[in-house]
């Protein structure tokens, strides 16, 4: 901070501040500010408006001149998104441009920043699922990382809060153990191909069953919001406020409570600690464009910054009392960084089927919820994997790799080709604390601010897991009849699959957690970090839906301890 | 592994350097952009000529009227670096000296046989060619949005590919396009005929 002109720091003063304006940001904001509190959201990125903002949403493939590609200069100046599909053309504006901050790998790390108000909830995957007690006990009964303090009877409720706002379309199962139902809308249709191998994976497998997507699209109009219209362009912004986003679901919630104020443009460099109150006071904001500073102060602070950036945030805020990261007397805070490994699993021919196709574009898939490790199942890794896969006819893609061309290949690129499917398992990861970010030393992005480091990989455990992820899907296919099945594998880094996490864990004991069961820092007791970092293991679930959960969770503590007067 | 070392090794794999092909000694300069892509007014028509041999005009247009050829010049001015650019452009350059040798024409005069023959030829060098490239391509990116530097005759027939079924024509005439479907029906009805969604 030696390099901050604090002359230059103007104050402004809220009851509560949230970093980030992403999933968890925008729950926040929503729930704060609905409690009465007055709330500045601060979000990193370029301002983004609902339904008028999304310049590409209506676009026909045409009206792009490369087709949804990215260019060499793009990829230049994104040397680490240029690695993966998520940013394309279409999509290209949301992204932060890797150039701004780069950052060092001392192995493979595939970090997706967004750049703007709403963060990845306008981009993301929309897969919704509850967490269980077999998840919540993992690190207990198998002894890798920390206990966490809180349990399925916790979070349930929560759980229920948030997918009645959010709208979830999905289908609950009976007696699955590690897919307890939910509050849910009719889920999306399977295909017939999917419905019939649904059937026969149930017939040869009693404890696995192939679902629909648990997703955050809605099947029926909802809260004001209108149903997909199955148009499967949902990461440029949604004009029909179908899936869940911060804009088109908890931003207007909180802006109606006319409490909140959203500053975009707004790169938090640290939180301020008070010594004297053993609180912290605000947070310091370098505006992207101006590089002025400014600091913020308010009651409460709400990190939500997504797990990297938050555990940045933290490591960053460097004072007497916390010379190495605020709230980091464990030495637990940057460590512990885990995301999903997936991309492998397999793919197969489905015969017959000619007389059926598809009418529109469902932007969902099916879901095999986790059965490995579960109950008397005992493999050589412990924890385990769901699956998200497929049915479909192709399409004129198919002739590009086959040999021909000319009229008859042609003819052929115009008809649907035969039925496939395939699936890919989304593994968990066990929380190693040698995964770990940390700040460079000397190297700093644009603002200057420092940059990272990350050292994070897939160990053992997951090696094996990948194994029976392939392995798994292929005796499942096979059994349902599909021909040619294959199993493949990828490859995967971490950070791929876009759900980081872990770099401040919540648990039971100071010593060996950065949070308590309140997503609250041991010791500072009116920070709360409620996005990916709070993570004390993984699941093989994708996460957005506990985040959600657990901010409104921490919401209601929080704002109930200060009206208790015990944050001060 | 760096480029250098990546190249390295394929040569190791080919069985020495010779066999590294020009266009791959290239790359181990460092990464230029490609602001001075130019194409003569030559080399546009045989470009022209060859998509619409791969996607010729039936009962419905073909490359040419959708727009293809312009699509395939800023691919390659934009989303390729200048090396492959290069290398593009000289095997644009040795069909039409192929075609010359072979039938006394010039490729944009030539029958659709004759034009097949060549084309079939180039086909069967960048299948021979393939793995050569895969090395070079995985290490510039490996992104399904960053177009991969595969032989010639594979780029140009997915970009010809890609640009027609993408283009208006190709989309809402040789294809059916739906832009807001409104609903999802998972058992609509096919028969031997109907034309294959746009849009997957």
């Amino acid at each position: 901070m030696a390099n901050l002109n604090t002359d230059a720091i103007k104050k402004k003063t809220y009851d509560a501040i949230v970093i980030g304006s992403g999933v968890s940001g925008g729950w926040a904001a929503k729930e704060l500010t609905e409690k009465g509190l007055k709330v500045i959201m601060l979000e990193r990125g370029k301002p983004l408006e609902h339904i008028t903002g999304y310049a590409e949403a209506n676009k026909d493939p045409w009206e792009y001149e490369h087709r949804g590609r990215i260019t060499v200069q793009q990829a230049l100046d994104n040397p680490f998104q240029k690695r993966d599909y998520p940013m394309s053309e279409q999509n290209a504006k949301y992204w932060f441009e890797d150039k701004k901050a780069l950052y060092e790998e001392v192995k493979r790390f595939d970090w997706f920043r967004p750049d703007i108000v709403g963060g990845k909830s306008i981009m993301w995957g929309r897969q919704s699922y509850r967490w269980t007690d077999i998840d919540f006990e993992a690190n207990m009964k198998d002894g890798h990382g920390v206990d966490w303090p809180i349990r399925y009877a916790d979070i349930a409720p929560w759980y229920d809060y948030a997918e009645k706002f959010v709208g979830i379309s999905g289908e609950n199962l009976d007696n699955y153990p590690t897919y307890p139902p939910g509050q849910l809308l009719p889920m999306m249709p399977m295909n017939v191909v999917e419905a019939d191998v649904r059937k026969r994976i149930e017939a040869a497998f009693p404890n696995r069953r192939m679902t629909m997507g648990r997703v955050a699209n809605l099947t029926q109009n909802h809260n004001g919001r209108g149903a997909c219209n199955y148009r499967n362009m949902c990461s440029r912004g949604c004009p029909f406020s179908a899936y869940f986003s911060t804009q088109s679901s908890t931003l207007p919630a909180a802006m109606a409570t006319k409490r909140l104020t959203v500053r975009p443009h707004s790169i938090v460099n640290s939180i301020l600690y008070d010594a004297k109150k053993g609180t912290a006071k605000g947070v310091l904001v370098i505006d992207s464009e101006t590089n002025e500073q400014i600091e913020y102060n308010a009651k409460i602070v709400f990190v939500c910054a997504s797990a990297i950036s938050s555990g940045w945030i933290l490591m960053n805020s460097i004072s007497p009392q916390f010379p190495n990261g605020l709230g980091n007397a464990s030495g637990e805070l940057g460590h512990n960084v885990m995301d999903h490994h997936f991309r492998t699993g397999a793919s197969g021919q489905v015969e017959g089927y000619l007389d059926k196709y598809l009418f529109g574009r469902r932007p969902n898939g099916t879901y095999i919820p986790r059965y490995r490790n579960v109950g008397d199942d005992k493999r050589d890794y412990v924890r385990g994997f769901g699956y998200q896969g497929g049915a479909s006819r192709s399409g004129w893609g198919r002739v590009v790799a086959e040999e021909g061309f000319g009229a008859e290949m042609k003819a052929m690129a115009t008809e649907p080709g035969g039925w496939s499917m395939s699936m890919t398992g989304f593994g968990e990861c066990l929380p190693y604390h040698e995964n770990h970010i940390r700040l460079s030393p000397d190297k700093k992005d644009i603002w200057g601010q420092p940059t990272l480091i990350f050292d994070v990989e897939f160990k053992e455990n997951e090696k094996k897991m990948r194994i029976d992820m392939a392995n798994d899907a292929k005796e499942m296919f096979e059994a349902a009849g599909m021909k040619n099945v294959r199993t493949y594998d990828n490859g995967s880094w971490p950070g791929m699959a876009i759900h980081e996490m872990g770099t401040a864990r919540m648990g039971k004991d100071p010593k060996t957690s950065v949070l308590n069961k309140w997503n609250q820092i041991h010791d500072c007791k009116n920070v709360f970090v409620t996005d990916g970092a709070c993570m004390a293991s993984a699941s093989c679930v994708n996460p957005s839906l506990t985040y959600m959960a657990l901010t409104a969770r921490a919401a209601d503590y929080a704002v109930s301890e200060l009206k208790k007067g015990n944050l001060k | 592994m760096n480029r250098r070392d990546a190249i390295k090794k394929a040569a190791l794999m080919f069985g020495g350097s010779l066999l590294i092909p020009d266009v791959l000694k290239a790359w181990t300069h460092p990464m230029i952009e490609n602001p001075n892509f130019r194409l003569t007014a030559a080399q546009e028509a045989l470009i022209a000529e060859i998509a619409e041999t791969i996607v010729p005009t039936t009962d419905t247009p073909g490359a040419k009227a959708a727009g293809v050829p312009n699509f395939i010049k800023k691919m390659l001015a934009d989303c390729y670096r200048q090396p492959y650019s290069d290398y593009f452009m000289k095997e644009l350059d040795a069909v039409e000296a192929d075609t010359r040798a072979k039938f006394s024409t010039s490729f944009v005069d030539a029958t659709t046989e004759q034009r097949t023959e060549i084309l079939k030829m180039y086909e069967k060098k960048a299948k021979a060619e393939a793995p050569k490239f895969k090395i070079e391509a995985q290490s510039w990116g490996d992104s399904s949005t960053l177009p991969s530097e595969r032989p010639f005759f594979t780029v140009m027939k997915d970009l010809t590919v890609t640009g027609y079924f993408t283009s208006e024509i190709g989309c809402t005439q040789a294809l059916r396009y739906e832009a807001v479907p409104m609903k999802f029906i998972p058992d609509y009805p096919y028969k031997k005929g109907d034309k294959a969604w746009a849009t997957g």
